[in-house]
């Protein structure tokens, strides 16, 4: 590509600073948006804690009244392994799966969120231009 | 950093490297302005536009693709802005920017050359002067090409435009200003 322009014009004189100032927006608008990531990511991380409590509650429960640990414990027996199919079967309709997903929902949130708020708060804005 | 090309650039920024915008927005700023300015011929407009263009590119950074060319895609971003700016303030009409059929019209490289000889013996405020009061469709194709230094190819993914008929609009922007020369 040819490096010279093909026609001579009356030269545009860009603005003193303009450059900086530019740049410096887009530094408060990367800023900006920053904060709003934490804020967002601070409220889902404070919001799925606040829900894992009761549902973590719930999970014990139904654990404790499923037949799932009985299932599970049955499996040390070495007399009942020749079932090991029936017994995993009966091992995975045991299992709480509506309390289940919501708790592994709920810390697969958290996680985000914390993954979110530390990228947040570690990437730095650029100080001075080039 | 400053060796990177353009598109090694706007993929570090993409993976965090906030540094590379910089660059970025360094290496074509003024020829930015300078294209924009020539657009809006309004010192105040220019900087807004300019403005909203590199912040456009800021937020649009993550929809640049691999084996895309981030030169032609900066300058449609600040060639859209730009004829943004001018529509609110009622500048251009709709019709001014390039919805008219554009006739295909037979020229050779030769004839384009020698247009383009001709022109730019011109001195350079009559030639700027005459640049800027063409119509707004072969202005930016002129711009682009003869001020910019984009390829037709670029000129057609910045304006969103076939090739043909951005060759056809070079042409007949040469062809215009070669008459307006002789008039």
């Amino acid at each position: 590509m040819n490096e010279k322009p093909l026609f001579q014009l009356t030269d545009v004189v860009v603005p003193q600073g303009l450059l900086g100032r530019v740049i410096a927006h887009i530094q408060y608008k990367q800023q900006q948006s920053r904060l709003w990531r934490l804020r967002i990511s601070v409220g889902a991380g404070i919001a799925s804690v606040a829900a894992l409590v009761p549902v973590g509650i719930s999970l014990a429960h139904s654990f404790a009244v499923s037949h799932f640990s009985a299932y599970l414990s049955l499996l040390g027996d070495s007399a009942v392994l020749a079932y090991w199919k029936e017994i995993s079967v009966s091992i995975l309709e045991s299992l709480p799966t509506t309390a289940l997903a919501l708790t592994i929902a709920l810390v697969g949130v958290l996680l985000w969120s914390m993954c979110i708020a530390v990228r947040s708060i570690t990437s730095q804005p650029v100080l001075q231009h080039a | 950093m400053q060796d990177h090309t353009d598109e090694v650039l706007i993929r570090l920024y993409v993976e965090g490297d906030d540094n590379a915008l910089v660059v970025l927005t360094a290496r074509y700023f003024d020829a930015i302005y300078r294209y924009c300015y020539r657009l809006v011929q309004d010192t105040a407009v220019t900087e807004d536009v300019v403005q909203d263009t590199f912040i456009k590119v800021w937020k649009s950074a993550k929809t640049f693709r691999e084996g895309m060319v981030f030169k032609p895609w900066l300058y449609r971003i600040a060639h859209n802005t730009a004829i943004d700016f001018l529509r609110k303030k009622k500048m251009i009409t709709f019709s001014n920017i390039g919805n008219q059929e554009v006739i295909e019209e037979i020229f050779t490289d030769e004839s384009v050359n020698i247009m383009e000889e001709t022109i730019a013996q011109e001195e350079k405020d009559t030639l700027t002067k005459k640049i800027e009061s063409l119509p707004e469709h072969y202005k930016q194709v002129l711009l682009l090409r003869a001020e910019e230094m984009l390829t037709l190819e670029e000129i057609s993914m910045t304006l969103q435009k076939p090739l043909n008929t951005v060759k056809s609009l070079y042409r007949r922007a040469l062809k215009k200003l070669g008459s307006d020369s002789n008039s």
